[in-house]
């Protein structure tokens, strides 16, 4: 890695002396030596090799925690952002995916892309501490029951009374991360299919997806759920 | 040479997490098994990663129900990994207490006749463990809705696909 730094620092030397002496010296061109084209290619080259890099060790780091959470008996959540999709693993089954309408990434977590802080960041599964939502985890109803002609003509009628609620669900890892789950409204809102940035410093990640996708991930999330990010 | 350095780590790195995708692909069963989605009242019929039959069905309603005696059931569909663990062909209905309290009725001996039913659980059913069945059901104009005391109902013709793919053993997952 050093001798790929020591390389990049070396052609951004020479680029900037060159506009240095151009600003310098606007008279007639001296034999100096120039950057060819040949040259910036290959500086972009290298950076584009080296963001691959990055992404296959995040990609690694996601795969490996994955094979190591399914020996785990409880359900746990990926967030692919590359291939815009989460799911809910179970030993090792993807038992539900769901496509991801949009994203938003904080600035904490934007800053942090191709660094090495991400992949520390990432390499180890996430912990649930707390999670929040505008819907019950059980949308349990209490009643005393006459029958059960009664008890379904009833379930009819009264199914589900958080129907109106807008689902929008707050995931607290350790690690600081915030995940928020959030229902599409309507198809006529346009979400960010690539990340959107939203400012502060905190790392927070804002997922939009369909209302049922939503309400049978949170439902099935146990209370000390692991969650695992390929970013 | 850095460049050629950074290509060879890409492409053993590649290799690397292509070998741990088909890991984790191979955790998924290769015999057929059932995942439930008892949120959207859903069931699918797996083999590997392939479909092979989707089926509307209904699970549990959530309702508490309580009564005299501080007694109380909660009518929920268990989320989990479980096995087939009994195949029934013309299922009988044990009947629970909560059946003939939400009814009204006495409740009579455990080990009374009268607790067997006939031709309420449809023409097949799979045991999963603490008596909760993948049944048929009378009631289709039920199915998706979440409405039964636990066990998960199938229209007929779902029914005796899901009974004839799965045998002793199979996986099912509900989530």
């Amino acid at each position: 890695m050093m001798t790929i730094l020591r390389y990049l620092l070396a052609i951004l030397l020479v680029i900037t002396l060159i506009h240095l002496f151009e600003v310098f010296n606007p008279g007639p061109h001296f034999p100096v030596a120039t950057v060819s084209s040949d040259t910036l290619l290959a500086l972009d080259s290298i950076n584009s090799m080296k963001r691959k890099y990055f992404n296959l060790k995040v990609a690694e780091s996601f795969w490996r925690n994955r094979i190591q959470l399914a020996s785990d008996p409880s359900f746990i959540l990926t967030a692919d952002l590359n291939d815009s999709l989460i799911t809910l693993d179970l030993q090792g089954v993807p038992l539900h995916m769901a496509k991801i309408g949009g994203i938003q990434l904080s600035q904490g977590i934007n800053d942090s892309l191709y660094q090495s802080e991400l992949l520390d960041w990432i390499s180890a599964p996430f912990k649930l501490k707390s999670q929040t939502a505008t819907i019950s985890k059980e949308p349990i109803q209490e009643r005393y029951i006459a029958s059960r002609r009664e008890a379904e003509s009833q379930l009819i009628h009264l199914r589900d009374p958080e129907d109106s609620n807008y689902v929008s669900i707050t995931l607290v890892f350790n690690r600081n991360l915030t995940l928020i789950l959030k229902e599409i409204e309507s198809d006529s809102v346009n979400y960010p299919i690539y990340p959107e940035i939203m400012r502060g410093s905190e790392k927070m990640i804002t997922l939009y997806m369909r209302r049922l996708d939503a309400l049978a991930i949170y439902r099935a999330l146990p209370q000390n759920t692991s969650m695992i990010l390929n970013i | 040479m850095a460049m050629d350095d950074l290509a060879a780590r890409i492409d053993s790195l590649s290799r690397k997490v292509q070998q741990l995708r088909s890991e984790f692909d191979n955790l998924t069963p290769g015999k057929p098994y059932l995942v439930v989605n008892s949120t959207a009242n859903e069931l699918r019929l797996m083999s590997g990663h392939t479909l092979l039959r989707k089926a509307v069905c209904s699970t549990g309603s959530y309702i508490l129900l309580r009564t005299y005696g501080d007694r109380k059931w909660l009518f929920k569909t268990p989320r989990g990994r479980f096995k087939v663990n009994v195949k029934l062909k013309d299922p009988w209905w044990y009947k629970p207490d909560w059946a003939y309290i939400e009814e009204g009725l006495p409740v009579p001996s455990p080990y009374s006749p009268k607790r067997y039913e006939p031709n309420v659980l449809g023409d097949y059913a799979l045991g999963f463990g603490n008596g909760y069945l993948i049944h048929g059901t009378l009631y289709t104009r039920f199915l998706g809705l979440p409405i039964t005391h636990g066990c998960v109902r199938l229209g007929d013709q779902d029914m005796r696909v899901v009974f004839q793919t799965m045998s002793h053993g199979y996986r099912i997952y509900i989530y």
